[in-house]
This record gives structure tokens, C-alpha cells and sequence, in this order.
């Protein structure tokens, strides 16, 4: 029924479908990747594409295709992680929040508005500074950062399904808190954060290789789309391909998941459904 | 000929609105609806004309498509006429259409919170009709505007002008939806379902307030409502509607008193009625069909209880029985 | 002989649930975080009986605190103060509400937003057997679902379906299966009928009258709708203002109503007769309903009341018994 209506819709259908190929080309890196995205080749440095190398080579003789496929499963991982570890504690929060209210929703409140009130990117990059470079600590730092959008939405949806009768009538049904928030509560919230989720996605995967390309990423020679890019920038005038390839991949996955996240936003309006 | 006829009192009445043959349908994801098929109404010079039925009968998107006022896409009006002042509504062009509403044409609806704008005062509201449709200056139609909430009862009405759509209670905002909606005396008032959202108190101040307006503007109303009892306090004639479809048509005597279709005799036998204390309630069996998968024949066969074979082959036609009673049922005499 | 099984049955005139001075005060607007804020006073200081077996009708216009009532009684929302006592427990002060809940039971007004919109049929009526009966085994559970199902009238067929397949009145049926699965003694109805449509309101009054049979029930039932009340309760409290001015028995609430608040909103009653309609007096009232949030002092009904006096003004009247078993909380009833 939801397959069904996602394949119908003009926004969630081309969305979906460049997920799926980005995710799978990036999953059969090894399968589909023609060269070793490590190996150094200094015979064959600076290529351009559409020769030997379709993509062309980076300044250590290393095929960019390669590369950006073995980098989107970082790049990948590191925004589907962040993003998974972020709304769950921002479930929990917002929900016991928004559900409770009273004293510990106002706690809640304002840990999230304190964590709100720095920049993102600012704060992501702080944390980074204070934990060293590695793909688990940016992915740390970023979920950290991003914690107070989930919270926010997940309070809000909770907060107008909190007045819904059926909640109280689960209460008249003998139910208690915990029961009501998950199978009451939460299954109805589903459908804000699933389209938050995934466009929180796509921005996960921007800070990733903004991080990166300032060299806070992910460390090298360990190619994802950000530090590919920050690698190519010294080169940006003979080898425009190095930085052209990856930051076409950020764009069409970016794209990709935006529009999958405003094609859901109109299948899971309630209102649409009948 | 049934466009002059005499009614009880023995004026003669002239029509001021004719809608003929008026189909409307919604084309929806699950398909297209027929809201409306095929209606026949006539509203006379200073008369009021109840149209009652139940939620999804078409009552309500009659009146919206003689206004023009339904969305198109999804709606769309497939055919018939709507004749007012010797011109098809239906046929106007847009700027004509804006000539017609909130001047010639008003409508009020149920809910009054929903149909006023939060961000402006009602004294504002008001003025707007008279700077939009008179010309006036601001100062005189705000001025007309404090006026026109002294004549629908409004206490302190300069200082009421003032307040925003919130401040007031559910009833005075309907006396000012009532304000706006008279501002241009209009010919005709179409009164969605203007008391159901509020308590029968207020409900008998809004009542007797839309009588004595009617009788001081000299305007036909066409209240649409669910509620037999607002119909038989101030309706000169109804019609009752079932599936998209005018069912029978009379006199409020004609109606309550020698109703002829089952579905009007279902309607007031399952109505509990003060007068008739502890009478058991008649219930019409099953529930309304959905008007995209409505029975074979007559759209009430399935619910009717005294369902015939043809009634389940063919549509009945709208006969006449009476003098300005009509019905459509294959039935020729009352059973009960 | 006075069995015990006959005294368990409540014959023996004791009420079966007794609320006292209940009272209900909300918080309004943002309290600081140590201040207190103004109130409101939903519910302030109602007292009332009910025998086993008895339906009680509440009625009320919006706003008088007949819904907060029905919601403290079953400890849905906390009262403020008073003692609420049902068939020897202490409602106000027990900690075990799973027994309180599963013996009384709430029936909500809206059938749209009472069920939850991603539950079966079936999951809906088994969540309350899964708390109150965890003995049960799923099969034992699902054979009584599918009893009370048939019960309200609909069919083993409808438990894998979900709400939004079901019409109004469906829904509704569901929403009182859901209450009765596990057979509860009382069962407080919070305008249960007023959102369904005409035809289908008779259908689910008839089958309150079954169940009420069938169960052997007692109930409150709360409603804004005077004709409704009359053809289900025995007797009948009139609220206004967070306060009952009336109790009465049915027959004689209706033929001779002693506060002028009920005589006014009787008289406000339209009834689906226009011959009726012409005869009748409609009482009109002044103005709207005060806010509780600054009620007039004594009598609150005094601003409105054609027969108001100085001591009106001054002094909250009580309810007192006029004549066996009808109370009124009016100085000019008491004293005429």
C-alpha cells in the first residue's frame, strides 16, 4: 500500500531510485570498482577521464572512480549512522518530554535549546577539535549536534498526539504510560521523522565532507567523498576532474535523499490517505 | 405551471433562484465522486427553503456550486443551471461571479472561527464588503460597518467593531458572520448549517435573530442543516436530499405532515422529540452507501423498508403529488 | 428473604455511586515555575447519586463542566477535591485503578479520534483484555471479541479491518465494544450520539437501551441535546456553570422544570413539528454564557435570569429539595 503509493508519487519515485543506486554502487564497491582505490600509480598521475581511467586519476596515480565508490560507503555509513544514533536519543527525549510534560519536559527543553543555540557545523567541528579525527568520532560529533532537530520534531508530533482521545481511551483501556507511548504514541510519529530522517541524511552527508575538506574528517589515504575533494582542491586548475567527480556524487545523493524526504512527506500526509 | 404557484396563505410566489439539473462530481485518488446528481430546486421571492439531509448528501456543495465557491480541481461542475436575475451563475465569468457573492448571494457557514480572518478586527471585516462592493471611503464604511453590528444585536457595538474574531464568544461570532454576510442586503442568504456548532440558547437567539432580519431585508434564505427542528421553527419549504439526489420536495405541512418518500418518514420517526416523550426511536437500517458504489435503481433500496422489485431496476422520476409536492419513489400511495 | 445476592443486585435503594463536593480546578495560563496562576473552575462543588441500574443524564450547555465531571468520576483527570464513592470503593483515593478500570468504563464523544488509526479492529478491543484479564488465553480473548463485536451489531469479519474503513456510526460501535469487552458495571458516555448523523444517532441510542439491558449497566450520560437525554436517562442533572441547578426525575424535570435556567433551555428546544413550532414560547436568554474563568458572583445564572433579585446577586444558592427527589439550587424556586 505505501510501496505502492511511493512508486506513484513524482517526487519519492526518482528520489528512491537514486538512493538505491548510490547505496548499491557504493555496497558492490569492491564487485564494481575497476582499480584498487588505494594503490599508488605515480606512472600514471594526473590522468585525465574518459581514457584508461573513466574518471580520470588524482596526483598519486589513484583512479577517482574507485575512490568514490569505496568513499560513498564511508561517506554513506557516517550519515546513516550519525542520523540513526541522533534521532533515537532524540526520540527518547522528545518523547518522554512531550509525554510527560511538566518539570522533565522543561529540562529537556532546555538541554535541546542550549545544544540549538551554537551553529551546527561550529559545534561539530569544536567536538571533532576536542576528540581527534576518526570516522567514529565524527560520527559522534555529528549526531551530537543534530540531536536537538529530532527531539524538536518528535516533541512536537508527541505534543499534538498527547490531546488525541485515543490516548486517553488506552488509559480507560487499563493501559500504562510506557505501553501507551509505544503502541500509541510513537507508531503515529512515524511518519514527521521519517521524513526528517531522511533528509537528515543528506545533510549528514554535506557536514561529512564539509569536515573533511578542512581536514577534520575522515583521515586519509581512506577515501571518502569529502577528503577526496579536499585532496583535489591544490589541484583544482589542471585536474578539475578530481574535485568534479566526488562533489557530483555529494550532489545527485543529496538530491537524492531530499527528494525522497519531500516525496514521503506527501505519501504519509494523513490527509491524502482515505 | 409550477413556477408560480399559490402556497397556504394564498401570495403568490415569484422565483428568484432556479437550479436545474445541477451534477457535480469530485475526481479523487479512490475516484470520482457524484456529490450532486441531477438537482432540481427552487428558492421563491422571500421565502425560506430548508435543505435537510445528512453529512455527505450533497447539500452543502449544492449551495457552494450556485456560489461557485467549490475548488475546481478537485471538483467540477458537469452540468445544469443555476438561473438568478435572468443569468446562469453557472456561466458567469469570474469578475461577474465577484459582482454576485457577498452582494447579491451571501452564504454563512457552521463554523463561524473558521470563516473569519484572525488578523483582522470584525469592524475591518465588515468595512471590506462595503469599500469592495460600494466604493466607500474608509472612515464611512468603518462607520456603516459599527452600524451593521448594532442591527444583529451586537451589545456595544463601536467597541465590539474593535475586537479581533477570537475575542468573542462562539454566538457573537456567528451574529457577525451574520453582519458581514447582510452588509450588502442581499437578495439571497445561504445559511450553511449556521447553529449547529452552537448551544440551543444561542441557537434560539440566532433563529429568531435570522427571522426578524429576513422579514426587515425582505431576502430569501436557503438554510442547510441537519436538524428537523431548526427547519420546522423557521422553513416555509424543504427539501430533502439523500445521496446527491432531492428526494421529495413540499411545504414544511407537506413534509412533516403527509411526507410521502421512506427516507423523510425514516428521518422524522428516528429524531427523539420532546413532545413525544419515550416514544421508541424507528432506526433506518444500515448506513448511507458511498455515492461512488450506490445501489441498482433507486439510491435508497437498500436502506428502504418498503423496497420493491422495479425499485431495484430503475431510478424513480421526481413526480409530482401534490400542489408544489414532490417526490421520487415509485410508490403510489403512502403505507403508513 | 433479603438475600445477599438480592442486596448485590443494589435493590436495596443505596446509591451505588456517590460523588461529593466534586471539585475541578485547571491552571490557566503559564504558571511561573513557583507562583500559582489564576484558575478555572471547571467543576466546582457537584454532589450526586445514582442508583444501580440507573442511567443519569447530565446535560448542559458547552463549557458547564458536564465532560470534566464524567472524566473526574473515572479518575481520567485527577479532581481538585471531593469524594467520589462506587459500590463500597473509594474512587478518589485507590491506587488500584486497573480494578477501578476495568468496573467502570468511559465512552468518548469523537468515534473519529477516539481510535487509534494504525490498530486492527481486533488489537483495539484486545488491549483492554490484555490488561484487565491477562489470564485469558488469546483464543479465549479472541472468541470473546468476536461475542462483543456481534453484540453492538457488527460481525467477526470487521476485526482485521481498520478505523478508517468504518463509517461514523461504526466507529462509534467499536469505541462501545471496546468499553464493554470486559463487562464493566458503569459506564460514563460522554455525548456518545452527537457527531453521528440523524439516522444513525436513533441506531446508537437503541442499542445503548440493549447493552444497558443486556449488561445490566449503569450509567452517566452526559449530553448537550434535551431530547436525546429524555428518551435514555432516569434522572437527570441540568449543569450550567460548573454547577448542577437541577435534579430531577424524568417525567417531572420535563412537565414542570423549576430553575429558570432549565425552563429556558426546554423552551429553547426546536421540535420537528411546525404545527408545534407556531404555538411554541421560546424563552430567549440575554447574552452568552459567561466565562468560568470570572464567574458572577452568587447565583452564576443571575446576569442572565428574568427573575433575578438583590439576595441573586449576593449569595450562591444550594440545592435544595423542593418536592421528593427534584432539587433545584434557585432562591425564587425554593421560595415562591
Amino acid at each position: 500500500m505505501l510501496i505502492k503509493r511511493v512508486l506513484k508519487n513524482k517526487l519519492a519515485l526518482p528520489g528512491l531510485l537514486v538512493v538505491v543506486f548510490v547505496i548499491l554502487a557504493s555496497l558492490f564497491a569492491s564487485h564494481v570498482a575497476p582499480f584498487d582505490p588505494l594503490k599508488l600509480s605515480l606512472s600514471k598521475r594526473i590522468q585525465a577521464p574518459f581514457d584508461e581511467h573513466v574518471f580520470g586519476t588524482d596526483h598519486f596515480g589513484r583512479d577517482i572512480l574507485s575512490r568514490v565508490l569505496y568513499g560513498g560507503r564511508v561517506s554513506l555509513m557516517v550519515g546513516v549512522l550519525s542520523v540513526l544514533f541522533a534521532s533515537i536519543v532524540g526520540i527518547i527525549l522528545g518523547a518522554t518530554g512531550g509525554y510527560f510534560g511538566g518539570k522533565i519536559d522543561y529540562a529537556i527543553v532546555l538541554v535541546l535549546d542550549a545544544l540549538m543555540s551554537f551553529p551546527p557545523l561550529l559545534l561539530t567541528i569544536g567536538l571533532m577539535a576536542v576528540m581527534g579525527q576518526g570516522v567514529k568520532n565524527i560520527v559522534i560529533a555529528m549526531a551530537l549536534s543534530s540531536i536537538p532537530t529530532y527531539g524538536r520534531v518528535v516533541r512536537g508530533a508527541v505534543l499534538s498526539i498527547r490531546q488525541k482521545e485515543y490516548i486517553e481511551a488506552a488509559r480507560n483501556a487499563g493501559s500504562g504510560d510506557l505501553k501507551i507511548i509505544f503502541l500509541h504514541v510513537l507508531p503515529n510519529t512515524i511518519a514527521p521523522l521519517i521524513v526528517v530522517t531522511t533528509m537528515g541524511v543528506a545533510s549528514a552527508i554535506l557536514t561529512e565532507a564539509a569536515l573533511s575538506f578542512v581536514g577534520l574528517g575522515v583521515p586519509g589515504p581512506d577515501p571518502s567523498w569529502g577528503n577526496i575533494l579536499a585532496d583535489g582542491r591544490d589541484y583544482i586548475s589542471q585536474a578539475p576532474w578530481i574535485t568534479i567527480f566526488p562533489g557530483l556524487a555529494i550532489t545527485l545523493t543529496v538530491l537524492g535523499f531530499n527528494l525522497l524526504g519531500d516525496g514521503l512527506r506527501d505519501v504519509l500526509d494523513p490527509k491524502l490517505k482515505q | 405551471m409550477p413556477d408560480n404557484f399559490e402556497n397556504i396563505s394564498g401570495k403568490i410566489r415569484t422565483p428568484i433562484l432556479e437550479v436545474r439539473d445541477l451534477s457535480v462530481s469530485f475526481h479523487l485518488l479512490e475516484g470520482v465522486i457524484p456529490a450532486v446528481a441531477g438537482v432540481d430546486m427552487v428558492l421563491n421571492q422571500g421565502e425560506v427553503l430548508g435543505v435537510v439531509g445528512e453529512s455527505g448528501c450533497g447539500k452543502s456543495v449544492t449551495a457552494k456550486s450556485v456560489l461557485r465557491i467549490i475548488p475546481c480541481p478537485p471538483g467540477s461542475i458537469d452540468s445544469g443551471t443555476a438561473m438568478f436575475e435572468d443569468r446562469n451563475l453557472l456561466e458567469l465569468t469570474e469578475a461577474e461571479m465577484e459582482g454576485v457573492r457577498g452582494n447579491k448571494i451571501s452564504m454563512i457557514f457552521q463554523e463561524p472561527m473558521t470563516s473569519l480572518n484572525p488578523a483582522f478586527t470584525v469592524g475591518d471585516q465588515i468595512a471590506e464588503v462595503f469599500r469592495f462592493h460600494r466604493g466607500m471611503k474608509k472612515r464611512e464604511a468603518f462607520e456603516r460597518a459599527v452600524e451593521e453590528l448594532r442591527r444583529v444585536e451586537i451589545p456595544d457595538p463601536a467597541k465590539r467593531a474593535r475586537s479581533y474574531p477570537h475575542q468573542l464568544s462562539g454566538g457573537m461570532r456567528q451574529r457577525a458572520m451574520i453582519a458581514i454576510a447582510l452588509a450588502c442586503r442581499p437578495r439571497i442568504l445561504i445559511a450553511d448549517e449556521p447553529t449547529t456548532a452552537l448551544d440551543v440558547t444561542i441557537q434560539a437567539q440566532i433563529l429568531n435573530l435570522m427571522g426578524q432580519l429576513q422579514t426587515d431585508i425582505g431576502m430569501s434564505i436557503i438554510l442547510i442543516t441537519h436538524n428537523l427542528g431548526v427547519v420546522a421553527s423557521i422553513a416555509d419549504r424543504v427539501v430533502i436530499m439523500y445521496a446527491g439526489r432531492v428526494v421529495e420536495e413540499g411545504t414544511i405541512d407537506d413534509i412533516f405532515a403527509c411526507h410521502h418518500h421512506p427516507y423523510t418518514h425514516g428521518l422524522l420517526r428516528s429524531v427523539p422529540r420532546l413532545d413525544r416523550p419515550s416514544e421508541d426511536l424507528q432506526e433506518i437500517k444500515g448506513i448511507v452507501p458511498k455515492l461512488n458504489d450506490l445501489p441498482r435503481g433507486c439510491a435508497f433500496s437498500n436502506r428502504c423498508d418498503y423496497v420493491m422489485e422495479q425499485c431495484r431496476q430503475r431510478e424513480p422520476v421526481f413526480k409530482p403529488i401534490g400542489s408544489g409536492h414532490k417526490s421520487r419513489c415509485w410508490l403510489e400511495n403512502r403505507p403508513w | 428473604m433479603v438475600s445477599l445476592s438480592e442486596k448485590k443486585q443494589g435493590y436495596s435503594g443505596e446509591p451505588y455511586l456517590s460523588v461529593t463536593g466534586l471539585k475541578k480546578y485547571f491552571p490557566v495560563g503559564r504558571r511561573s515555575l513557583t507562583g500559582k496562576g489564576a484558575v478555572v473552575k471547571a467543576v466546582d462543588g457537584i454532589s450526586f447519586q445514582l442508583k444501580k441500574g440507573q442511567i443519569l443524564g447530565l446535560v448542559g450547555e458547552s463549557g458547564c463542566g458536564k465532560t470534566t465531571t464524567g472524566r473526574t468520576i473515572l479518575r481520567l483527570i485527577e479532581p481538585t477535591d471531593g469524594n467520589i464513592v462506587f459500590d463500597g470503593m473509594d474512587v478518589t483515593h485507590t491506587r488500584d485503578m486497573k480494578a477501578l478500570r476495568k468496573k467502570m468504563q468511559f465512552v468518548f464523544q469523537d468515534p473519529y479520534s477516539s481510535l487509534n488509526p494504525r490498530m486492527s479492529i481486533f488489537r483495539i478491543l484486545k488491549e483492554p483484555l490484555d490488561n484487565f484479564m491477562g489470564h485469558m488465553s488469546r483464543s479465549d480473548k479472541k472468541d470473546l471479541v468476536v461475542q462483543t463485536l456481534q453484540t453492538v451489531g457488527l460481525t467477526a469479519d470487521h476485526m482485521g479491518r481498520f478505523p478508517h474503513e468504518f463509517s461514523g456510526g461504526q466507529r462509534q460501535r467499536v469505541a462501545l465494544a471496546r468499553s464493554l469487552v470486559c463487562s464493566p458495571e458503569l459506564m460514563v458516555c460522554d455525548e456518545p450520539v452527537s457527531a453521528l448523523d440523524v439516522s444513525i444517532q436513533a441506531q446508537v441510542i437503541n442499542l445503548l437501551k440493549r447493552l444497558k439491558q443486556e449488561y445490566n449497566l449503569s450509567m452517566v450520560f452526559i449530553a448537550h441535546d434535551l431530547a436525546v437525554v429524555e428518551h435514555l436517562c432516569d434522572p437527570i442533572a441540568v449543569m450550567y456553570l460548573g454547577g448542577i441547578v437541577e435534579i430531577s426525575p424524568k417525567e417531572e424535570l420535563y412537565s414542570s422544570p423549576l430553575h429558570p435556567y432549565t425552563q429556558a433551555l426546554l423552551s429553547a428546544v426546536p421540535i420537528p413539528d411546525p404545527v408545534l413550532e407556531r404555538q411554541r414560547k421560546v424563552q430567549l436568554l440575554t447574552g452568552d454564557v459567561p466565562s468560568p474563568l470570572n464567574a458572577p458572583s452568587g447565583c452564576t445564572f443571575h446576569p442572565r435570569c428574568p427573575l433575578a433579585g438583590e439576595e441573586c446577586r449576593l449569595q450562591r444558592p444550594q440545592l435544595v429539595e423542593i418536592r421528593p427527589g427534584h432539587s433545584a439550587a434557585c432562591f425564587k424556586a425554593a421560595s415562591p
